[in-house]
C-alpha cells in the first residue's frame, strides 16, 4: 500500500472536523470579507476564529497567519504522490542508487493540497500571487524534467511570501527552475567574432524579463504606479534599452546547478543525468566563473569594467541590488499584489499607499513583503463597507480561487491517489486555469487587460481575468462543475465511479429544506454580498429543481458559482 | 450602453486628420489597391491569422539558400548546430540571385509554396518609417517603442502601435460586419483560442470565442431563473460585474445558432497526434464550412494561436517539432478546404512578435525585430513579396546584434490582406493611416 505523505495524512483529520455554520451578522460578514480577500476560502472554523477568539482584529489575524509554521513542503509532499513514486522507481533502477524524481504534475497537484488544506492560508494565497508574478510554466516543455527544481521553486515562494523582496529576488535568480525556464542555467559568454564567424552572444532572455516583469518594469513609474511622462514628447520612459539587456544578459552567465561540474566536467550543457535529482534540484544554483563573461557590462546607469578574474557572484549581486533599489519596484510589484488580492483597479492612493510601505515599512526597511501584504489587507480602500458599492472595485476570481473555495467550504477531499486528480496536459480538464501552468512567463493573463467594448473599457480601467473569462471558458467551466455537484464530488471512472475528490455536503443538505441554504451560502461564498434578485433567483431554480435535496443544493451552488456576483471578489 | 456610434466618429475624426497630413501619393496609392481587389457579391472570404507566439526563429523556417545567403547564414548559425545542411533544406521561390529554402519539416508548406499557394514574406515588422542602419540607436523616436517586448510587440504587431485599444482584424471586421447579415455579423471575428485577442478586438464589432475544444452552447434556458441570474448583472452597477455578464448574453444570444449549425467533429478528418494548432484550425474549418449558408456570413476573421517558440535554449530539440505541426496543421486545414471547394476563398496568415537574432548564444536564439512570414491559400499568387536581405551583421540589412531591420511595415502587410477582403480604400486608410509613408508600391500578395 502506498504510504501517505505525513502532511496529507493530517491534511485528513483536519478535513474530517465537523461541519458547522456560522449566522450571518456583520461581523461574521466583515470577517468572510476579509479572508475571501487573505485566503483560499474561509471555513466556519476560520470565520469563528476571527470573529470570536480575535474580535475581528485583523492584525492578530495577519500575525499569528505570519508567525504559524504547519510543515506544509512541496518537495515533501509532491515525492509521495503516485507518478513521481512511479518515476522515483524507475528512476533509482537506471541509474542504480535510490534517487527522487518528481513529477512536474505533482507539483501542481500538491498546489491544490496546500491551497485546500494547509492551515497557513495567508502564505499559500500570497505564493499564489507570487506565482502568477514570478512565473514558471512546464507549458513550453522547458521543465518537463525538472520537477524537482519546480517542487523546491513551490517552496520558495511559500517560504518567501513574506520575507525581504531582496531575498525573493536573489532565491528566484539561484532557482534551477526559474534558471531552466528563463534559460539562464548554463548561460555562457558570448564569442567574439572571427574570420569566419560573427560571434555569439549571452542568452538574454532572463535578463529581459527579471527587469520588466520581475521588478521595475517597462516605463518609469511614480509612487502611484503611474507612467512618469516625458517632458518634451509626453511620452513614457522607458526604464531600460536593448543595451541594458545586453550588459544584463552578460551578468547572467555563468551559473549552473549545484555541484555540477563533479559529476559532468567537460560540457556546461544541459544533462540527462541531472535529470530527477533532487541532490542538484532542490538546492541553489552555484557559480561556474570559467563560464561567466569579463566584458564591460552596463545596466541602468551602471558599468561593471572589463576584468581579469571573471566574478559572477559579485557582478550578480550587484545586479539585482540595482534592481531591488529601482524606484519602480514598489509600485509596480505592489499594485500587482493588490489586484492578485483586493481589486483590479485600486485607486492611485491606495497604490502609492503600499508603495510607500514597501520602500520604508517604518523601520527604515525596504523591501519587507510582510509588511507590504499587511497593508494590502488593512488598507481603508480593502477594508472600508463603501468599497462593496463602488461601480470599480473588486477583481475576478479566476478559476483556481472559485475551485479551490469550493473543495475548501464544502469538504472537498483527495481521492484514493492523495490527490485532487488535477493532473495538467490533460484535454479533457475543463478548468481552463493551472497552477504552474500559464502560456508563458507573462501569466495566465496580462495586468493590463481590459475587456473590449465594455464600460469597464470605456472608463479605461483594467480586469485581467476577463482576458480568459470568455464564451468559451464560462461554458467549459460550468460543464465542468455541473456534474460535480450534482454528484458531490468529480467522477472520472465512468460506468464504475472512481472519484479525483469527493465534496462533503453533511453540513449544508439539511439547509436544503430551510430557507437558511441562500443564507448560507451568500454568507460563506459571498460574504453577505449577494444582492436580492440573485437570492431569489437562486431560490427559484433550488424550487424548480426535482431529484430531492442534493439536485437542489447541487443547481443552487450551480448557478452561484457561476453568477457575476459571485465571480467579482468585492 | 456605450455610445458606440460617437465612439465610431471620434475614431473616424482622428484618422481623417491622419489622412489629410499623409503623403500626396496616397491617393495613387489606394487607388493601385482598390483596382487589385474588387469585393464581388455573393462571394465568400475568410482570413485566417496563425499566431506564432514567443517570437518564431524565420531564419530556420525561411533559411537563406544561395550560395553567398547560404554562407553567410552557415557562418552566424553552424557553430553552435543551429544551422541545417544545404541538402537537408527544401528549396523554394527565388527573388534576383536571392533564393530561400523551407525547413526540412515543412514539406507540405514547400509543395504549396511550389504550387504558388504559398507566399513567402520577407522581412515584416513594425516600422514608423522607412528606418537605415546607421539610423538606429536604441530607445530612438524613429523606432516603435519597446522592441523585442513579447508583450509589447505582440500589441504592435495586432494593433499597430503598443498603446492601441483596437486591433487591425477588429477594426477590418467593423468594416466587413455589415455584409454579414444579422446572423453572419456576430461571428465576423472568432477567436478559436479560448480567449480574447488584442487583434479581433474592433470598436463596434465583438469577437465570439471559441476553442480547439469546440464551441460553446448556451447551458442555460431564456428567461429561466438561471438565465437571469447571469444576466442581471449586465445591469449591475459594478463594472466588472457587467463585463462578465456580457460574456453570459453574448452565450444567451448567440450560441445557439452557431451551436447548432456546426457539422460533427466526426464528419472531419482524423487530427494529426497532439496538435493543438490542428485542432483550433478544426474548429475554425468546421464554422466555415457553414458560415456561408447557415450564418450568411461573407466576409470572416479568425485567429489560432500556436505558442511554444521563445527558443532561448535547446532551439534545434524545440523548433523542428513546431515546424513540423506548423506543417501538419496547414496540411490538415488545406485538406479540408480544398475538399469543400473553399481553399480559394480561404488565405492563412502568419504573424508573430518579432523575429530572432542572426547571431546566436549558446543553444538558441534571443528576441528580435524583422521576420519572414507566410501567406498560403488558393488566391495568393505564390513566389516572395518583399525585399529578401542580405544575410550578415556587416550588411545593411542587421543591426550588430542580428536583428533584421524590416523592409516591409505590419501595415503593408495588414493592408494587402484587408483589400484581398475587399474592404473599401477609405477604410484601409482609416485602418492603415501609415502605410504610404513606407513606399509607394503595394504589396501585393494575390493575383
Amino acid at each position: 500500500m502506498r504510504k501517505i505523505p505525513a502532511f496529507a495524512a493530517a491534511l485528513l483529520l483536519a478535513t474530517a472536523a465537523k461541519a458547522q455554520t456560522v449566522a450571518s451578522s456583520p461581523d461574521a460578514q466583515h470577517a468572510y470579507r476579509f479572508l475571501a480577500q487573505a485566503t483560499f476560502g474561509a471555513r466556519p472554523t476560520d470565520a469563528q476564529h476571527l470573529i470570536t477568539d480575535l474580535k475581528l482584529n485583523y492584525t492578530a489575524w495577519i500575525q499569528e497567519q505570519m508567525a504559524s509554521a504547519t510543515g506544509f513542503s512541496y518537495q515533501s509532499i509532491a515525492k509521495g504522490l503516485p507518478c513521481s513514486v512511479a518515476a522515483s522507481a524507475s528512476l533509482s533502477t537506471a541509474v542504480g542508487a535510490s534517487v527522487t524524481s518528481i513529477c512536474p504534475s505533482d507539483v501542481s497537484q500538491t498546489f491544490w493540497l496546500g491551497a485546500v488544506n494547509d492551515a497557513s492560508q495567508l502564505r499559500q494565497r500570497v505564493a499564489f500571487a507570487l506565482s502568477q508574478i514570478f512565473v514558471i510554466s512546464v507549458e513550453d516543455g522547458s521543465l518537463t524534467a525538472w520537477g524537482d527544481a519546480s517542487a523546491a521553486y513551490g517552496d520558495l515562494l511559500y517560504r518567501d511570501a513574506f520575507a525581504n523582496f531582496r531575498v525573493l529576488l536573489d532565491d528566484i535568480t539561484h532557482s534551477d527552475a526559474m534558471g531552466k525556464f528563463l534559460s539562464f542555467l548554463y548561460n555562457v559568454q558570448g564569442s567574439a567574432p572571427t574570420s569566419t564567424s560573427p560571434g555569439t552572444v549571452p542568452d538574454q532572455n532572463f535578463a529581459r524579463e527579471v527587469m520588466q516583469l520581475f521588478t521595475i518594469g517597462l516605463v518609469k513609474l511614480d509612487l502611484s504606479g503611474e507612467p512618469i511622462l516625458d517632458a518634451k514628447t509626453g511620452q513614457p520612459i522607458p526604464t531600460y534599452s536593448q543595451n541594458d539587456v545586453i550588459g544584463a544578459s552578460n551578468v547572467m552567465t555563468g551559473f549552473g546547478p549545484y555541484d555540477y561540474p563533479k559529476d559532468i566536467p567537460s560540457d556546461f550543457k544541459y544533462d540527462g543525468s541531472l535529470y530527477g535529482r533532487e541532490d542538484f534540484q532542490f538546492k541553489p544554483t552555484v557559480s561556474y566563473p570559467q563560464y561567466h563573461s569579463t566584458i564591460a557590462k552596463s545596466f541602468l546607469s551602471v558599468t561593471i569594467p572589463v576584468s581579469t578574474t571573471p566574478n559572477p557572484d559579485g557582478d550578480l549581486k550587484l545586479f539585482l541590488d540595482t534592481l531591488f533599489n529601482h524606484q519602480n519596484v514598489g509600485p509596480f510589484i505592489g499594485k500587482q499584489l493588490i489586484q492578485r488580492l483586493v481589486t483590479s483597479n485600486p485607486s492611485s492612493g491606495y497604490v502609492e499607499r503600499i508603495a510607500a510601505v514597501f520602500n520604508n515599512n517604518g523601520s527604515g526597511v525596504r523591501g519587507d513583503l510582510g509588511a507590504v501584504i499587511s497593508a494590502i489587507l488593512l488598507d481603508p480602500e480593502a477594508r472600508n463597507d463603501s468599497s462593496v458599492t463602488t461601480p470599480t472595485f473588486g477583481k475576478i476570481r479566476e478559476p483556481i480561487l472559485r475551485m479551490a473555495q469550493i473543495l475548501r467550504l464544502l469538504g472537498g477531499k483527495p481521492g484514493a491517489d492523495g490527490t485532487f486528480g488535477f493532473a495538467p496536459y490533460d484535454p479533457s480538464l475543463q478548468l481552463g486555469q493551472y497552477p504552474f501552468l500559464a502560456g508563458s512567463v507573462f501569466n495566465f493573463y496580462y495586468p493590463d487587460f481590459s475587456p473590449p467594448l465594455t464600460a469597464l473599457a470605456a472608463k479605461g480601467l483594467v480586469s485581467p481575468e476577463m482576458q480568459i473569462t470568455t464564451t468559451e471558458t464560462v461554458y467549459r467551466l460550468d460543464q465542468f462543475l455541473a456534474p460535480i455537484f450534482a454528484g458531490a464530488g468529480w467522477n472520472v471512472g465512468g460506468t464504475t465511479p472512481s472519484y479525483a475528490f469527493t465534496l462533503d455536503y453533511g453540513g449544508w443538505l439539511p439547509l436544503v429544506a430551510s430557507n437558511a441554504l441562500v443564507d448560507q451560502l451568500n454568507l460563506a461564498f459571498m460574504s453577505g454580498q449577494m444582492s436580492a434578485a440573485l437570492q431569489s433567483d437562486i431560490a427559484a431554480e433550488v424550487s424548480a429543481t426535482k431529484g430531492g435535496a442534493q439536485s437542489q443544493l447541487a443547481q443552487a451552488l450551480r448557478v452561484m458559482i457561476d453568477s457575476p456576483e459571485y465571480i467579482v471578489q468585492k | 450602453m456605450l455610445a458606440k456610434a460617437s465612439r465610431r466618429q471620434f475614431l473616424r475624426g482622428v484618422s481623417s486628420l491622419a489622412v489629410a497630413g499623409a503623403a500626396p501619393s496616397l491617393s495613387a496609392y489606394l487607388s493601385a489597391m482598390a483596382s487589385a481587389s474588387a469585393q464581388t457579391a455573393g462571394d465568400y472570404k475568410a482570413l485566417v491569422c496563425i499566431y506564432l507566439s514567443g517570437g518564431n526563429d524565420h531564419i530556420n523556417t525561411i533559411v537563406p539558400f544561395d550560395t553567398a545567403s547560404y554562407n553567410a547564414y552557415y557562418a552566424a548559425r553552424g557553430g553552435v548546430g543551429l544551422a541545417f545542411s544545404q541538402s537537408q533544406l527544401l528549396p523554394g521561390p527565388s527573388q534576383g540571385a536571392l533564393q530561400v529554402a523551407f525547413n526540412p519539416n515543412l514539406p507540405n508548406i514547400a509543395a504549396l509554396s511550389a504550387a504558388k499557394q504559398a507566399t513567402v514574406v520577407a522581412n515584416v515588422g513594425p516600422l514608423i518609417g522607412p528606418i537605415t542602419k546607421s539610423q538606429y540607436a536604441p530607445n530612438s523616436a524613429l523606432l516603435p517603442p519597446l522592441l523585442a517586448s513579447h508583450i509589447d510587440q505582440q500589441k504592435t504587431w495586432q494593433s499597430l502601435g503598443h498603446a492601441n485599444p483596437q486591433g487591425w482584424g477588429g477594426l477590418l471586421g467593423d468594416a466587413l460586419s455589415s455584409g454579414n447579415g444579422a446572423t453572419g455579423a456576430p461571428f465576423t471575428t472568432v477567436s478559436a483560442n479560448g480567449e480574447t485577442i488584442l487583434f479581433l478586438t474592433g470598436t463596434e464589432t465583438s469577437q465570439y470565442v471559441v476553442s480547439g475544444q469546440g464551441v460553446p452552447s448556451a447551458f442555460f434556458a431564456a428567461g429561466s431563473p438561471f438565465a437571469n441570474a447571469l444576466l442581471h448583472s449586465t445591469m449591475s452597477a459594478n463594472l466588472l460585474e457587467q463585463a462578465v455578464g456580457g460574456v453570459y448574453q453574448d452565450l444567451q444570444d448567440y450560441a445557439g445558432e452557431l451551436d447548432k449549425a456546426l457539422p460533427p467533429v466526426k464528419s472531419f478528418p482524423t487530427l494529426p497526434a497532439n496538435n493543438g494548432l490542428a485542432q483550433e484550425l478544426l474548429t475554425v474549418a468546421r464554422i466555415i464550412k457553414i458560415a456561408p449558408s447557415s450564418l450568411g456570413a461573407r466576409r470572416q476573421i479568425f485567429y489560432v494561436n500556436f505558442g511554444g517558440f521563445d527558443t532561448h535554449d535547446q532551439q534545434s530539440t524545440r523548433h523542428p517539432p513546431l515546424m513540423k505541426q506548423l506543417d501538419d496543421a496547414v496540411n490538415y486545414f488545406h485538406q479540408i478546404m480544398a475538399s469543400a471547394g473553399l481553399w480559394s476563398n480561404v488565405t492563412l496568415f502568419t504573424m508573430s512578435e518579432f523575429g530572432r537574432q542572426l547571431l546566436p548564444n549558446n543553444g538558441g536564439t534571443d528576441h528580435g525585430w524583422g521576420s519572414h512570414h507566410l501567406v498560403m491559400g488558393g488566391a495568393v499568387a505564390g513566389g516572395i513579396v518583399g525585399q529578401l536581405p542580405t544575410i550578415g551583421v556587416v550588411g545593411p540589412n542587421f543591426l550588430q546584434n542580428g536583428w533584421m531591420i524590416p523592409t516591409t511595415s505590419v501595415e503593408q502587410y495588414g493592408m494587402a490582406l484587408g483589400s484581398w477582403m475587399g474592404v473599401g480604400a477609405s477604410d484601409l486608410a482609416r485602418i492603415f493611416p501609415n502605410v504610404a509613408t513606407y513606399s509607394e508600391t503595394p504589396v501585393k500578395l494575390f493575383f
